[in-house]
């Protein structure tokens, strides 16, 4: 279920997240509109929550208002950018990957961003996907950002606003 | 309203809950890999498994069949693209629903795999001598 705020700012908890994310994806955050559906979820990394993170994804995708495909499109998308963070973030098990999206203040466009604190030991190329999860994020959105540092990795989807979205 | 509780407080998937691989063989000696449900990260060893049995060496032509599957994401596309390379040539025609077709046609594979629409088309695939195979758009040089 995605939420909304009844003054339109942003939460603490959001807030407090996105101060230790890149630039970007902080700006994505400051932008959003919280008067909007958004999604705000932090979950361990466990490949079985998968399917509760894509039902509350196409759900919010629902609330504001994308169309068919795009939802599509945007939980496919989501789920790449959370399956590479759970196979590669935390070699050792434990840790967290947080799940923002949102519409922002414009209305120009919805954004997905996956954040994580882990090491990312294992090199991208040799995932399971072999690579697969990021050519598809590229595909699938229409800006697709990777960050990745010493607190850790941080992707950034953008879909801009189409039809009625 | 009241924020939904955290993905992390819930109990986690268990992959059979998600997809249902189920391996049969028919009269002709075909072997069918049938997936329903969701193919992810979690299930993704499902269908690896089923496929790495069913195309052990000397076993009988082999269809995978996703007609059934309504989630397909990068790990799924892996093991097919790795169970395709492991068999013989153009030997492993999967049916696909039309949202794993788009998906394929996205991460760009389609022409890398054996695509048919029906499970009837795969196992005509299949039944062909090399010779009587048409060439599909997705066997073709483009």
């Amino acid at each position: 279920m995605s939420v909304r705020e009844q003054n339109g700012s942003v939460p603490a908890a959001v807030l407090g997240w996105s101060r230790a994310l890149p630039d970007l994806a902080c700006d994505v955050v400051t932008d959003a509109d919280f008067s909007k559906p958004y999604l705000y979820d932090q979950a361990g990394v466990l490949p079985g929550r998968l399917v509760l993170l894509r039902s509350r994804v196409l759900e919010w995708a629902h609330a504001v208002g994308l169309l068919e495909h795009d939802r599509e499109d945007v939980v496919m998308a989501a789920d790449e950018a959370l399956s590479n963070a759970m196979e590669h973030a935390f070699p050792d098990g434990g840790g967290n990957v947080t799940l923002f999206a949102a519409r922002d203040r414009l209305a120009r466009a919805v954004h997905v961003v996956v954040s994580d604190n882990g090491t990312w030991s294992v090199p991208l190329g040799h995932s399971r996907g072999g690579g697969m999860g990021l050519v598809m994020m590229d595909r699938l959105a229409d800006v697709f950002d990777l960050h990745h540092d010493e607190r850790g990795t941080t992707v950034v989807l953008r879909w801009a606003r189409r039809a009625n979205a | 309203m009241k924020p939904p509780r955290a993905a992390s407080e819930r109990r986690p998937a268990d992959p059979h809950e998600v997809l249902t691989v189920r391996t049969t063989s028919d009269q002709a000696d075909i072997v069918v890999v049938a997936a329903a449900g969701e193919v992810d990260l979690l299930t993704t060893p499902l269908l690896e498994q089923a496929l790495d049995t069913a195309l052990r060496p000397g076993s009988p032509p082999v269809v995978v069949d996703l007609s059934r599957v309504t989630f397909f994401a990068a790990a799924g596309i892996r093991a097919l693209l790795v169970a395709t390379a492991a068999g013989p040539r153009r030997r492993l025609p999967i049916v696909a629903s039309p949202d794993v077709l788009r998906l394929l046609r996205i991460a760009g594979v389609d022409k890398q795999l054996t695509v048919r629409d029906t499970l009837a088309d795969a196992m005509r695939h299949l039944t062909m001598s090399e010779a009587e195979r048409p060439t599909y758009g997705n066997d073709s040089r483009r």
